[in-house]
């Protein structure tokens, strides 16, 4: 996420439309120089590369597109340095002993030191040793060339101004899913809805319950956290209203696959619930084929899309479908099982974490509905789906 | 008809007749087709529907959590009976505004236990969570619940750091029905306000000891209450805070600074000339937001931080620390510095211990435990100290720099008067000589007067 004040000076608007200063192959020289002399200082004070970035670097870079590369790289610099004495020991005892004594500072770190068997010097450089200035810069990864970390740049940009938006409407085809289940997930009204056939993908309008008020920034924090997963898909175009000023004045970005930003890989970590699930349920059900990201299901005006589907290996007309359901309410889901009912469609579990209700209400008493805390009991989703009686 | 709770906002269900502007804040929302308010107009969203339809079903309260258990009310002074009592009269909607070490929190304590609500109170550190839950425990009877520094426990009488409220309040918001706002401050022009947007909680008390000033006074005033009650430390020094001398230092610069200073000095002064002649009223925020647009301008900008950064530790301030520092060795004393450099280049240079954000939290309460039992005599501190933490007490505060204005002002001579019998505080505040710094110093010295001499 950028401040403000940098991401202000790294677009520019043309009548309502903001225009990203993305960063491009002619900046690719400089954020090598940038990489290079980055590298140079592996192993120095961190304190030092800030120093050295008071002074320019030996090609012409633009100052705010440097101070985001800056801004990339400075996860980087988290190495903590070996100690002669644990800092927060030499802490210790360095300040209590000085406030014991009315001896001069030589005096009294020689003494402390000695109690340390170390040598003064060395006390003196451990005392801080394990904050941030002291940290040592670490060597950028092999696979950071000066391509990639452009691109992680313009994937900045774009999420913070997407965290500066209150509405977004995607176009996506292939791999949309995750991005259903993320938006649901993070408490998003996300209404989905069919383009044309199924291989043309689906439209999303996606805003947060505030949005009808003012921008909050919780819920552009949620609509940010969907552009990892959006570039992620095969095809995309979003489009988003954002208030880039201090002002209410609304200035509109579009976005599209084929736009120079990272994919955001290191971003997407696979989450815990769905792995542990997958693993225990293969597990548990030898006789079902687990089915990651089914077709969605058309459903009324609008779409379902769960987020396994499970077939019987032997009878493959026994198929189930399960979503796992982000935030709740016992009338939200009744209605929707009311709903699914209405509609014919029986065969769906809905897994549902009982820490994310958004009341304080008692889950309806159903059977397709599986309560879980930190990990879906795949034992549970099996009883429903062989009909077996469920243990709680 | 009926009224829900949804992720920081109200919706009506089964209201199909409904005009929305009946109710304040209520709007149509086309996405799930219902009608919605924020949160926090909750009061008068149930006043104007129960005007209207008598019967309708409010869904959002058994939501809430169980009934609080008893108290133990606290015992007040006067002045914190006499602030309790305004916020009370107000409605239980207001904030209370008394000096550093004046017992904010007891008034608050005393609040809580006589509205006998289920109650949040929202603190801006994790430090601040932990002395509120042990305040909270040695009074309340019931289970203090946590949310913040790993915890996750709701209770009926529940502490929250802003941060944790911020990112749960689409949640909770509907538990609580009074809202403790410690360090109200914060609040009024931030992001953070949407926590208190996105909660329903009809009684709300803000705490501070240094008000915002507009616009973000009047938003606050919006969201939590406006001042019922207000001292300042001028009206509570000598009885119930210590009394104290403020002596300002006057330093002069080395020649090598002096030159530096006036070189960028001009820098400055030339940019900002010519921009007033054109716009005398600008703010601040404009003068900056203009000089971003040229390299004069950005010349201007970069002189005046240089300037800047040079005054906060000169070498005569850093010589003046260790003679003040060696002269009051036998007492307590407080540093306070502009950045945390400052504070580690004189935790080394006089083996002081330093108080920073990045020494964690076990090892500042260790340190500050040591400084409580006289282990340590004196610390450094560039902002951490400044606010939120229970200083023990102390009795002379150097005051190197600072960059916050009155407000910091405040908040850091407010650490030193904790009364004790016979104490009588000492500040010294160094500012260098023929710089804006030293014309800023005696201005601050206003912000601490008696409320009615402060407004004069």
């Amino acid at each position: 996420m950028l401040p403000y004040a940098l991401l202000r000076v790294s677009v520019h608007l043309e009548g309502e439309r903001i225009v990203p200063h993305y960063f491009a192959p002619r900046d690719e020289p400089w954020l090598s120089v940038l990489l290079d002399e980055f590298a140079r200082f592996t192993g120095r004070r961190r304190a030092e590369w800030v120093e050295r970035l008071r002074e320019p670097l030996p090609v012409r870079a633009p100052k705010a597109k440097l101070r985001i590369a800056l801004s990339l790289l400075e996860p980087l610099c988290r190495a903590r340095p070996a100690a002669a004495v644990p800092p927060k020991e030499a802490r210790a005892a360095l300040f209590r002993a000085a406030s014991a004594s009315h001896a001069p500072r030589g005096a009294v770190l020689a003494s402390v030191a000695a109690s340390f068997a170390v040598s003064p010097a060395e006390l003196d450089r451990a005392l801080f040793a394990d904050l941030a200035a002291e940290q040592r810069v670490v060597a950028p990864p092999v696979e950071l060339s000066a391509a990639r970390l452009a691109r992680d740049a313009n994937l900045a940009i774009v999420v913070s101004l997407v965290r500066r938006a209150s509405h977004v409407r995607i176009t996506a085809r292939g791999k949309e899913r995750a991005l259903i289940g993320h938006a649901r997930f993070v408490g998003l009204i996300c209404r989905a809805s069919r383009l044309g056939s199924a291989s043309e993908g689906i439209v999303l309008d996606v805003s947060g319950p505030f949005a009808l008020f003012r921008h909050s920034e919780l819920y552009g924090r949620a609509l940010a956290s969907l552009i990892p997963r959006l570039v992620n898909c095969d095809e995309f175009e979003l489009s988003a209203t954002c208030s880039l000023g201090r002002t209410s004045r609304l200035s509109s970005l579009s976005l599209r696959s084929g736009d120079p930003i990272g994919a955001g890989e290191h971003l997407l970590p696979e989450r815990r619930l769905e792995r542990k699930f997958e693993r225990d349920f293969r597990r548990a059900a030898p006789d079902w084929e687990l089915i990651r990201e089914p077709a969605a299901i058309s459903f009324g005006e609008t779409l379902i899309f769960p987020d396994y589907e499970l077939v019987h290996r032997h009878q493959p007309e026994r198929r189930w479908r399960l979503e796992i359901v982000g935030f709740w309410t016992a009338e939200y889901l009744l209605e929707k099982l009311r709903r699914l009912r209405a509609a014919g469609i029986d065969d769906i579990v809905l897994c549902v974490d009982q820490r994310r209700e958004c009341a304080e209400s008692t889950l309806p008493a159903d059977q397709r509905v599986v309560p879980y805390e930190t990990s879906i009991d795949a034992g549970a989703v099996l009883a429903v789906i062989a009909g077996e009686p469920r243990r709680d | 008809m009926r009224l829900l709770f949804d992720h920081g906002t109200l919706v009506l269900a089964e209201a199909p007749d409904l005009k929305a502007e009946r109710v304040p804040g209520l709007l149509w929302d086309p996405r799930v087709a219902l009608f919605r308010a924020p949160a926090w107009r909750y009061s008068a969203v149930c006043t104007a529907l129960r005007n209207w339809r008598p019967a309708f079903r409010d869904e959002v309260r058994p939501s809430l959590l169980p009934e609080p258990a008893s108290w133990a009310a606290p015992e007040l002074r006067p002045y914190q009976r006499a602030a309790l009592l305004s916020w009370e009269l107000s409605g239980r909607c207001g904030t209370i505004v008394l000096p550093t070490g004046s017992g904010k929190t007891k008034v608050a304590i005393a609040a809580m236990a006589s509205a006998g609500l289920r109650a949040l109170c929202l603190v801006p550190t994790r430090a601040l969570l932990e002395q509120w839950s042990a305040e909270l425990a040695a009074v309340y009877r019931g289970p203090v619940g946590c949310l913040g520094d790993g915890h996750r426990a709701l209770e009926a009488i529940t502490v929250s750091t802003f941060e944790s409220a911020y990112r749960l309040m689409p949640r909770i918001g509907a538990r609580f029905e009074l809202l403790v706002v410690d360090e109200a401050h914060h609040f009024g022009l931030g992001v953070r306000d949407e926590a208190l947007e996105m909660s329903i909680a009809p009684q709300r008390l803000g705490l501070t000891a240094t008000p915002p000033s507009e616009p973000a006074l009047s938003r606050l005033a919006e969201l939590v209450g406006p001042i019922v009650y207000q001292l300042a430390i001028g009206d509570l020094a000598g009885k119930w805070l210590s009394d104290f001398d403020l002596v300002t230092v006057q330093l002069g610069l080395s020649p090598a600074e002096r030159a530096s200073y006036d070189a960028d000095y001009r820098i400055f002064a030339r940019f900002n000339r010519h921009f007033r002649r054109a716009d005398p009223n600008a703010s601040w925020q404009d003068f900056a937001s203009a000089a971003a647009q040229s390299p004069e301008g950005s010349a201007a900008m970069s002189a005046w931080r240089r300037n800047r950064r040079l005054l906060q530790f000169t070498q005569a301030k850093a010589e003046a620390v260790g003679v003040l520092l060696g002269r009051h060795r036998e007492s307590k004393v407080i540093v306070f510095t502009a950045d945390n450099e400052a504070a580690y280049g004189i935790a080394r240079e006089h083996l002081v211990m330093p108080i920073t954000c990045d020494i964690s939290r076990a090892e500042r309460e260790a340190a500050l435990n040591a400084f409580r039992a006289g282990q340590l005599r004196s610390l450094v501190s560039a902002r951490v100290l400044n606010e939120g933490i229970d200083v023990p007490s102390a009795d002379v505060a150097i005051i190197v720099s600072g960059t916050r204005g009155e407000r910091e002002h405040v908040q850091r001579v407010g650490r030193i008067l904790r009364p004790l019998p016979g104490k009588r505080a000492l500040i010294y505040q160094l500012a260098t000589r023929a710089t804006s710094e030293l014309r800023r110093a005696i201005e601050r010295r206003h912000a601490l007067a008696p409320v009615r001499l402060a407004a004069r």
